[in-house]
């Protein structure tokens, strides 16, 4: 490989990198259980991206060619942390429930995520927390689109009805003040904020 | 349509919300430099797909059911259907979809759009009739499409077959179709059939087979769902004239309920499964109002069926004599 086509190797890795860290590391952050597990993730599957760039698509299909290298580099830290596994859990549910303190409604969407299925929970949360569509989801969990689509439908309605149930009882108004809440920013669908390098 | 208050929580319950997000991304920054500082070279996955038991044997025709059905319909399980009613059902897909080889054709009102067979991993997929209920054909003017190994065989519309040595040569409109139809090879989609109905029953027949009949409950397509990227939700788009994504658009919901049908040969095979839905009615001029030919008419009853033959028969899928070649 000569001097060029290394400094085109790293300027094209550079611009994915660029491109799709913020999703990529959001996508590793809910899908592992600690802080340096979502680092050394995000890390390993921009390794790996690096490594195979020849074969990580151009355009739009190389965000759900990382995400499912994602999915496969935070399943395997799951495997081989199984031992450490419980005392994770421990400090993920404290640590959760301390921010729940802060915020309720967050606590009421883990409860109503925690209901459903492991499929459905990721179809649904690739979706809603990383904007992926159909076809790219597909891409990352390796289903066809049409039962993405399936799926994404059936995990809407049941995280609705489960958060829905945990309405207090007597609190009739509770969902149009929730639906009255001031809207907060939402992942963006194609793009991220990440600052560039030298700022 | 409004965001539904749960959906909106669910969003903003987002991690990216979350103030120590940025600080992550921060701390992810220098790994830009450190990777791009080792050497490039073999390392990580493999590409190739994990492989995966093959209950679904192929199913763009189920595909096409299970996107027919996920269109018109709920995703509501259940029902107060006998759970027998649904076992006996998935049993009899999954023995037909565990057929190393046989036919399919997925027709509307009688019209058959396409038929595909299979044997092994081998798919040929031919033309059929146009309909004026839906616009252009997955394989667009082309006649024919072999998927052989890696390469794909393509019959123009003159007759003449090219080789393309990978999907990744077909180009922008038959490439999608290639790797839908590989990836389909994998799934199964059984329960995804069988979920869309409620209310299942089934009822033996004198002549041997087994009827099954249930409904699919009328919903609003949630307009969230990108119904654009697979071909036969593609074809329904624009049959409800790409009413789908719009939820003032009359074409986005369907009367009352639709009907799934299924009958179940004396082998236990499926032999049909057939969505039937009514065409909605809209008012003229306004905007996604579909207006294709007869599904212009509104009550018009519309049936998308896939039709098994050939289960198991090994019926050959062979390359074609003569090919020109074209590499990428």
């Amino acid at each position: 490989m000569t001097d060029a086509d290394m400094e085109c190797r790293r300027h094209r890795f550079d611009a994915l990198f660029r491109e799709h860290v913020a999703g990529v590391a959001s996508y590793c952050r809910w899908r592992s259980g600690s802080s340096s597990d979502e680092q050394d993730a995000v890390g390993e599957v921009f390794l790996i991206a690096w490594r195979r760039l020849d074969e990580v698509p151009k355009g739009d299909e190389a965000r759900p060619w990382l995400y499912a290298t994602a999915r496969r580099v935070t399943a395997n830290q799951a495997r081989s942390n199984a031992r450490r596994t419980r005392l994770r859990e421990r400090l993920r549910a404290h640590a959760t429930a301390a921010a729940d303190e802060d915020d309720p409604l967050v606590g009421r969407v883990r409860e109503a995520l925690a209901t459903l299925g492991t499929r459905d929970r990721e179809v649904l949360l690739l979706t809603e927390w990383e904007g992926l569509t159909a076809p790219e989801i597909a891409v990352v969990v390796g289903r066809p689109a049409v039962a993405v689509r399936s799926r994404l439908h059936r995990a809407r309605k049941r995280f609705r009805a489960a958060f829905e149930s945990q309405v207090p009882a007597g609190d009739s108004d509770a969902m149009s003040r929730l639906a009255a809440r001031p809207p907060m920013a939402t992942a963006p669908a194609r793009s991220t904020t990440f600052p560039s390098q030298g700022a | 349509m409004p965001t539904s208050p749960s959906l909106k929580e669910l969003r903003d319950a987002n991690p990216r919300n979350r103030p120590d997000f940025d600080e992550f991304l921060e701390s992810c920054e220098e790994l830009s430099t450190q990777i791009a500082s080792t050497p490039p070279g073999p390392g990580g996955w493999s590409r190739r797909p994990a492989h995966r038991r093959r209950l679904i044997s192929l199913s763009a025709g189920l595909t096409a059911a299970v996107a027919i059905a996920a269109v018109v319909g709920s995703l509501t399980l259940g029902g107060a259907s006998p759970p027998s009613a649904y076992a006996a059902a998935h049993e009899a897909l999954a023995a037909t979809s565990a057929q190393p080889s046989g036919t399919m054709a997925l027709t509307v009102n009688n019209t058959t759009l396409y038929t595909m067979g299979w044997n092994g991993k081998r798919i040929a997929l031919k033309k059929g009739q146009s309909s004026p209920l839906v616009l252009g054909h997955v394989l667009g003017p082309n006649l024919q499409m072999l998927l052989i190994g890696r390469g794909v065989y393509v019959q123009g519309p003159d007759g003449t077959w090219t080789h393309y040595a990978s999907a990744a040569d077909v180009g922008d409109k038959l490439g999608p179709e290639v790797e839908a139809l590989h990836a389909n090879m994998n799934g199964n989609i059984a329960d995804e059939i069988l979920s869309v109905a409620s209310d299942l029953h089934k009822t033996p027949r004198a002549d041997g087979t087994t009827l099954y009949t249930g409904t699919i409950r009328n919903a609003h397509v949630d307009p969230v769902m990108n119904l654009s990227q697979d071909d036969v939700t593609q074809m329904l788009a624009k049959l409800r004239g790409e009413g789908v994504g719009d939820p003032n658009a009359p074409g986005g919901q369907y009367p009352d309920t639709s009907k799934l049908t299924m009958i179940v040969g004396r082998d236990g095979l499926v032999q049909r499964i057939s969505f039937t839905f009514q065409q909605p009615s809209c008012q003229p001029g306004v905007p996604n109002c579909p207006r294709y030919g007869p599904a212009t008419d509104p009550g018009t009853t519309i049936t998308w069926s896939v039709e098994y033959s050939h289960l198991g028969e090994n019926q050959p899928i062979t390359a074609p004599a003569t090919s020109t070649s074209v590499s990428s």
